[in-house]
């Protein structure tokens, strides 16, 4: 028993200095690490913020080691400027012959380098990288494969954005903010008809009946997360699709959706039809329509709904009385006062108090 | 002859229930080895410009606060220069006896506003409702003293956005902290709540409300605490994250889904340990609904707080840690070994129960056992110290690892000095303070049983890093134990 108990004790004391001496290696490696990047930016920083104004033509050797570095530093130029300035910085890039070497990277396995070499190439518009991109795009995990989209748009959108659509919708592990900035990157020109029309295919394709679920596995409903997407596309293109759909769709989400797109008084049917529908979620979006786009008679519409059963579409409602055309404080407080219901009056005198403020 | 063998038992007891411990230790720190290198390859990422798309969850940062005129105004100046597309401040005053709710009316130019106030959640009365007409998204709500919980759940009840982060009134983040954390969100759908790791500030440089560069305490205690904190966020949740059993989520900074807490119940004012005791009900409470989710853990440093530096409030915290461990664990039994419960329920909660609950009760029983059988003579000098040894040896490794999980990763503390200081203090903290610590969680353990209600100790604020000074009442500091 106390011979275990002794070479336990032997152990673990020893396993404590190893760990010991591990921290103190990882710690030198650290502090040789950062010496080598001030060396580096001590030599870098300057030619590459120069180069922001003016193209270098003689650039220094880079080192092999100060590769990483040098990407880091490269990339956060990039993410940082405005288009104009990037191009220097990519003759910089070509002349260190940075995009072969950001090629090679891609087959690492270690993931910031690869990540590195994903952003690097996208920046570069490296051709070369198109099918090892989009393979990542398609197969690798979630923050690589939105990095890989993004570099494909950024090598051509034009071509990108039509390959891509389908991982758009089938990817629910890429976050909406995130391929929202993809589309953002690729512009409103190009994404426009192409996700106005897959928007309406998909929601044909997989509408989900009012009370339904979500098929196996989806944990988002992907017609719906793509609708919100026609909010970057330009009115001509995002209006008739959510018109489209919102028009054939039973889906609740989906229909929720479309009328937080429409702002146009042509919509006003669908708007009105919608305020009165069972899902709380499909009345507060058509109660936030009415905000933008009701009409003064709509007033009747919008009044009951100040009792709603769900603060939301009560609140939705009240403030979008406020901003009806023609509608002016006496006749709110007119409406208040006819309310027998005190979550409507309160609701209604909330929206009026944040008139005032503003 | 029998007691002797008697003595070789319980001895071989106490062995047994070491080695167990260590083996889950050491398996989770395996985990954290693996999940660390891969997480920190992946952050490369989010140390790029940041350009926000308008499709980021909107976020309602609830603060409570009780007594605090010193703090309050630098606290919500530098939560409003935090680095995230939208989100709006709810702070909420719990009945202040001080000048709380004056000086954010001063400061903040705060006018009565008619809210229509929701009660989701029940809570302590309302007595106002202003809004900042300088800052339009902050709100000040004043109830009446009911607690951290029930202050939180007023604040739910008036959060407009579908996420909400809880964070005590002198939290210090990183400018990044909310876009950091909101990230498993982002990722995964199925995410209801996510924590971040909690740095102790002693020592560290604050400026504006944001930590200006890191260091460490000169008083013992506090140091003591850096390394707990290490141990209990490197690898205590890092370890449990993957196996989507997570059993807590710091009260002074996360982020829920509101919608899911409200279903929940929201916070208990029944648990002085709240914010343990919700991350076990959504446990247990979405195991029951068959709801599938996930509670996520990012291990950058999000938060730094201030650690006691004196014993007695030192002393009162860890009591009150063990009453709060003790009353979620109670109150979510039905999570032990429920169906469909995973990781959480089959082995999280029976560890918790079996290795931190009664550890203490375990710890101070092997030490009383060795002293008494040294004196009865059934045990040697020597082996008496051979047992003293190993229960030392144990702590040391454990916490040396986290030094370098905390290497490999964060290298929070810059300088060469700061390590061989940690080092120290992973070697000292094992002679007197965890024997300390253990009696005071044996206190907590033992009034817990006999049913005595914990109080929320004084707290002497010593704040170096910043120019505000104060005694009040102690927000709770997260369960980091």
């Amino acid at each position: 028993m106390f011979r275990i108990v002794e070479s336990l004790a032997i152990a673990l004391f020893a396993a404590t200095l190893l760990m010991f001496i591990l921290v103190l290696l990882v710690r030198v490696r650290l502090l040789l690490r950062e010496r080598q990047r001030r060396e580096f930016l001590a030599v870098w920083e300057p030619i590459l913020m120069r180069s922001v104004e003016v193209a270098f033509s003689d650039v220094p050797h880079l080192r092999r080691r100060d590769l990483m570095n040098f990407l880091l530093l490269w990339n956060h130029l990039h993410e940082s400027l405005l288009d104009e300035a990037k191009d220097h910085l990519n003759q910089i890039a070509r002349a260190l012959g940075i995009g072969d070497a950001a090629l090679r990277m891609l087959r690492r396995r270690n993931l910031r380098e690869r990540l590195l070499a994903i952003m690097t190439l996208g920046q570069l518009r490296e051709r070369a990288a198109w099918d090892s991109l989009f393979d990542i795009a398609e197969n690798g995990g979630a923050l690589l494969s939105v990095a890989a989209a993004r570099a494909l748009i950024m090598i051509d959108a034009v071509v990108a954005i039509p390959r891509l659509m389908p991982l758009l919708i089938r990817r629910a592990d890429w976050p909406a903010s995130r391929v929202a900035t993809l589309l953002q990157t690729a512009g409103a020109d190009v994404i426009s008809e192409q996700i106005a029309t897959a928007a309406i295919e998909y929601a044909r394709a997989h509408d989900i009946a009012d009370g339904g679920c979500l098929p196996q596995g989806q944990t988002v409903n992907r017609s719906a997360r793509l609708i919100r997407f026609l909010e970057l596309a330009y009115n001509v293109s995002a209006l008739p699709a959510a018109r489209a759909i919102a028009e054939s769709s039973n889906d609740p989400e989906v229909l929720a959706a479309c009328l937080q797109l429409l702002k146009s008084s042509e919509d006003l049917s669908i708007v009105r039809h919608s305020l009165t529908h069972k899902d709380w979620r499909v009345r507060v979006q058509a109660a936030s329509a009415m905000g933008r786009i009701g009409e003064h008679d709509d007033e009747q519409l919008l009044v009951p709904l100040l009792s709603d059963e769900q603060w939301w579409v009560r609140y939705r409602a009240a403030q979008a009385l406020t901003r009806l055309p023609y509608m002016r404080e006496p006749r709110l407080r007119e409406i208040r006062a006819l309310q027998a219901d005190p979550f409507a009056r309160d609701i209604l005198l909330q929206a009026m108090a944040e008139v005032e403020l503003q | 002859m029998t007691l002797v063998f008697l003595v070789l038992e319980i001895e071989y007891i106490f062995l047994l229930y070491f080695l167990v411990l260590f083996a889950v230790y050491f398996g989770l720190n395996v985990i954290s080895l693996f999940t660390l290198p891969r997480y920190m390859q992946l952050h490369t990422a989010g140390d790029f410009p940041q350009t926000y798309s308008g499709f980021d969850p909107p976020i309602s940062i609830l603060i409570p606060a009780y007594n605090e005129s010193a703090v309050i105004v630098s606290s919500i100046r530098s939560l409003l220069q935090l680095n995230y597309s939208e989100f709006e401040l709810v702070v909420v005053n719990d009945g202040s006896k001080d000048e709380t709710l004056e000086v954010l009316r001063r400061e903040f130019k705060l006018a009565p506003f008619p809210e229509a106030y929701r009660v989701r959640l029940p809570s302590k009365p309302i007595r106002a409702i202003y809004l900042s007409t300088t800052h339009a998204n902050l709100r000040v709500i004043d109830k009446e003293n009911g607690g951290k919980a029930d202050t939180q759940n007023a604040g739910i009840n008036a959060a407009r956005y579908p996420l909400f982060c809880v964070l005590d009134s002198d939290s210090i983040l990183d400018r990044d902290s909310l876009r950091r954390t909101v990230q498993p969100f982002l990722e995964n759908p199925l995410t209801v709540a996510c924590g971040g790791s909690i740095r102790i500030a002693n020592g560290c440089n604050v400026r504006g409300g944001f930590l200006e560069s890191a260091g460490l305490p000169a008083n013992p205690l506090a140091l003591f605490q850096v390394v707990e904190y290490l141990r209990a966020f490197l690898f205590g949740r890092i370890g449990w994250a993957p196996l989507n059993a997570v059993t807590v989520v710091s009260g002074a900074f996360g982020i829920f889904h509101k919608e899911t807490v409200v279903s929940a119940g929201g916070f208990s004012t029944e648990s002085i340990g709240e914010d343990m005791e919700l991350i076990l009900r959504l446990h247990r409470v979405l195991t029951q609904r068959g709801v599938p989710y996930r509670i996520a853990f990012i291990a950058d440093p999000v938060c730094w707080t201030e650690a006691p530096e004196d014993l007695k409030t030192l002393r009162n915290q860890r009591v009150r840690w063990q009453h709060g461990l003790g009353d979620s664990l109670w109150l979510n039994r039905g999570l032990l070994f429920q169906r469909g419960s995973g990781f959480a329920g089959w082995v999280a909660f029976p560890f918790m129960m079996t290795f931190e609950w009664i550890e203490p009760f375990v710890e101070v029983a092997g030490y009383v056992f060795v002293v008494v059988t040294y004196c009865l003579g059934l045990l040697s000098l020597s082996n008496a110290l051979l047992f003293f040894l190993f229960a030392v040896g144990f702590g040391m490794l454990l916490s040396v690892i986290s030094l370098l999980l905390e290497e490999i990763s964060f290298h929070t503390y810059p300088k060469m000095r700061h390590i061989l200081l940690l080092f120290v203090a992973v070697i000292a903290e094992n002679f007197g303070y965890r024997q300390l610590n253990s009696l005071w969680r044996l206190r907590g353990l033992v009034e817990w049983t006999m049913g005595r209600k914990a109080k929320w100790g004084e707290m002497t604020r010593v704040a170096t890093w910043q120019a505000e000074t104060s005694t009040e009442q102690m927000d709770q500091r997260g369960a980091a134990k």
